[in-house]
């Protein structure tokens, strides 16, 4: 082999440099490949700006005084930075009043649908008990329901709280659950909230992904289904849990379409961006005000940004660690 | 006595066992409902009986009471409503399955063709690239995409720039810049055709056309991922063995890679369809919210949140009835 090679290099090394240069570089295929590279970075670069570029827009406009706006040679960088419409957005938001408030909503909604999702995902996954297929087909059926179509029962519901006639056997009457974060919480331990079906599709696809070696093991040791599950399965698949626990975290933060609906006179700061526009004024103030709105949105989903650098492993393999499968 | 006990407690276990029609793999497997339990309480106490509500609610008017609310039945008067009285819903909801429609299919073939670029193997910039494209699932969900922060034609971004463009007290270029700069790019766009003096018909198909780019682009991250993901499960013996066997990689796409594929592409559709619900792009969602909760009627929106929900389950299942005709399950 050694000789081989020593061999092919002397013949090789018969050539000039130029000559050898040229062989390899001047030909249709180096070409071809050339072009075939650039042809895709350009596009590749040219379509990741269209997703960056609205939040570059947003950021500079963020720091433009009002006037800048009416200067059409003024484009992405202001010339007289300033502050005011950052801080006009943040009080807009009420960010020192709702900031908790909205942190711990997406925290405990969160935390609520990633471990129902864990655990429905891995009665699916792993038992074929009667039955399993058709609840399955439930939890499809729960997400390509829109949610406008249940939202108003749901409202009902929450307005005159009554499990089984429990509240106006105790109480005397229903309970008002409006207004408070109960609501979602409920919706979310109950595996109904915000996109929960996708959850647990997600969950049972990687759970059906992992091999049911590890388990049996555990059988045969002696290890009774939720000592399985609890010591074995959970540690295993703590990453994926994570990978839940931000989307679900992330789409919570952002959400006002539940929140909206429930908090009938409170805020979370989601709701809060709606009531910064105040339309039909016209003219400048319109977009002095749109202007505050947009930046209010930015600030919303700034440390969303911020996660999203420093957990991005977990959204984007999250998904092909999955390896949803289809079936 | 322990010997009799056991001997005692075996048949009963099998007795028990017979009774119920199970084994012992039976009796573990029971224990899955208990997995499954606080979805099926979610599904029993709070989705099926909200969902028969919300039909029975369509079929009436609502009226609130201080503990309560009041039904009055009405039949299909709602649905006679919605689609021979009300002069936007149908406009709304036409348009809103148009767009669905239209988009389906494009972020479908987007997203695969995205897919197949980013697969390549030894690609620099492979991840930062992905980390961009997925950043729109994260960023521009929920109230960031009602907010107009998506570059597009959102509801309010067209009402005012609508106003700012029309107005002719305000015909002062310095603020339809000002306009053009803060809405999008899209505006910005506008603003330049408007100066081109191209027509309303051509102009306004460039602008849809350049802003439902941008749309598609923003609603596929996932897609992108799952079809990436599905990608690189093909295991890479087959090409191997098919580039043995002659075939050239225009070939092995038609015969490998996109059978291989094809189960995604229903996961995917159905995942965009889904998507849009929560999408505030389009506009049939925030119609409904202010019919339910802008002008209190509960019974009307209802109806309204019906009919759109019996034609996104047409849509799904036309999707899913030609998908399934190609699909190849690779069992």
């Amino acid at each position: 082999m050694e000789k081989y090679r020593e061999k092919q290099n002397i013949e090789f090394e018969q050539f000039s440099r130029g000559k050898r240069l040229k062989a390899k570089y001047l030909n249709w295929h180096f070409a071809a490949k050339v072009f075939g590279t650039l042809f895709i970075y350009v596009l590749l670069i040219g379509i990741a700006f269209v997703i960056v570029y609205p939040i570059i827009r947003r950021v500079s406009n963020a720091f433009k005084p009002a006037e800048e706006f009416f200067d059409s040679s003024v484009i992405l960088f202001p010339r007289n930075p300033t502050q005011e419409t950052i801080w006009r957005a943040y009080g807009g938001l009420n960010v020192n009043g709702l900031g908790a408030k909205s942190f711990w909503l997406a925290v405990f909604v969160a935390l609520g649908q990633t471990a129902v999702a864990t655990v429905a995902a891995y009665g699916f996954a792993r038992f074929k008990f009667r039955g399993s297929k058709l609840l399955f087909a439930c939890v499809i059926f729960t997400l390509v329901v829109p949610p406008e179509t249940i939202v108003i029962p749901l409202l009902l519901r929450f307005r005159y709280f009554n499990p089984f006639g429990l509240m106006s056997l105790i109480l005397g009457k229903p309970l008002d659950l409006t207004d408070t974060l109960w609501p979602q919480i409920i919706l979310a331990l109950t595996g109904m909230g915000w996109k929960n079906g996708l959850y647990i599709y997600m969950m049972r696809e990687y759970f059906k992904g992992m091999p049911i070696a590890l388990e049996e093991a555990a059988y045969i040791d002696g290890a009774k289904t939720m000592r399985a599950f609890f010591e074995i399965i959970l540690p295993s698949a703590v990453p994926m849990m994570m990978t839940i626990f931000l989307f679900s975290f992330s789409w919570q933060w952002t959400d006002d379409f539940y929140a909206g609906t429930f908090l009938l006179t409170e805020r979370v700061m989601a709701t809060n961006i709606a009531t910064l526009v105040e339309s039909g004024s016209g003219g400048s103030v319109e977009i002095i005000s749109y202007n505050t709105q947009q930046t209010a949105t930015l600030l919303l989903i700034l440390p969303l940004i911020v996660l999203f650098i420093f957990t991005q492993r977990f959204f984007v393999e999250g998904i092909e660690r999955s390896g949803i499968t289809g079936t | 006595m322990a010997e009799t006990n056991v001997n005692k407690r075996t048949p009963f276990k099998k007795k028990l066992n017979k009774l119920l029609g199970i084994d012992l793999m039976g009796r573990k497997n029971m224990m899955g409902y208990i997995f499954v339990l606080p979805f099926v309480i979610g599904f029993v106490l709070v989705f099926a009986p909200s969902i028969i509500q919300s039909f029975r609610f369509s079929l009436s008017t609502l009226k609130m009471e201080p503990d309560g609310y009041n039904l009055i039945f009405e039949g299909l008067g709602n649905y006679k409503k919605a689609f021979l009285e009300d002069p936007d819903y149908r406009k709304v909801l036409l348009e809103t399955l148009r767009d669905i429609v239209i988009n389906l299919p494009v972020i479908l073939i987007f997203s695969f063709f995205m897919a197949i670029l980013l697969n390549r193997k030894n690609f620099p910039g492979r991840t930062i690239i992905r980390i961009i494209f997925f950043l729109p699932v994260i960023i521009y969900s929920g109230v960031a995409s009602t907010a107009g922060m998506t570059a597009g034609l959102s509801d309010d971004t067209v009402a005012v720039a609508a106003q700012i463009f029309s107005d002719p007290t305000l015909n002062d270029t310095g603020l339809q810049t000002g306009a053009a700069s803060i809405m999008s790019s899209t505006m910005n766009l506008q603003a330049i055709l408007s100066s081109l003096d191209l027509g309303p018909g051509l102009m306004s198909f460039i602008t849809l056309s350049v802003s439902r780019l941008e749309w598609i682009i923003q609603s596929s991250g996932v897609q992108i991922l799952i079809f990436l993901a599905a990608l690189q499960t093909i295991p890479t013996a087959i090409f191997e063995a098919a580039q043995v066997e002659g075939l050239t990689t225009w070939e092995m796409f038609w015969k490998i890679t996109l059978p291989m594929i094809s189960p995604m592409i229903l996961v995917n559709a159905v995942y965009t369809v889904v998507d849009s619900f929560t999408n505030s792009r389009y506009q049939v969602q925030s119609f409904i919210h202010n019919v339910s909760f802008g002008r209190i009627d509960y019974g009307y929106g209802s109806a309204l949140a019906f009919i759109y929900f019996i034609c996104t389950i047409i849509i799904i299942g036309v999707v899913a009835l030609i998908v399934s005709r190609y699909v190849f399950y690779n069992d």
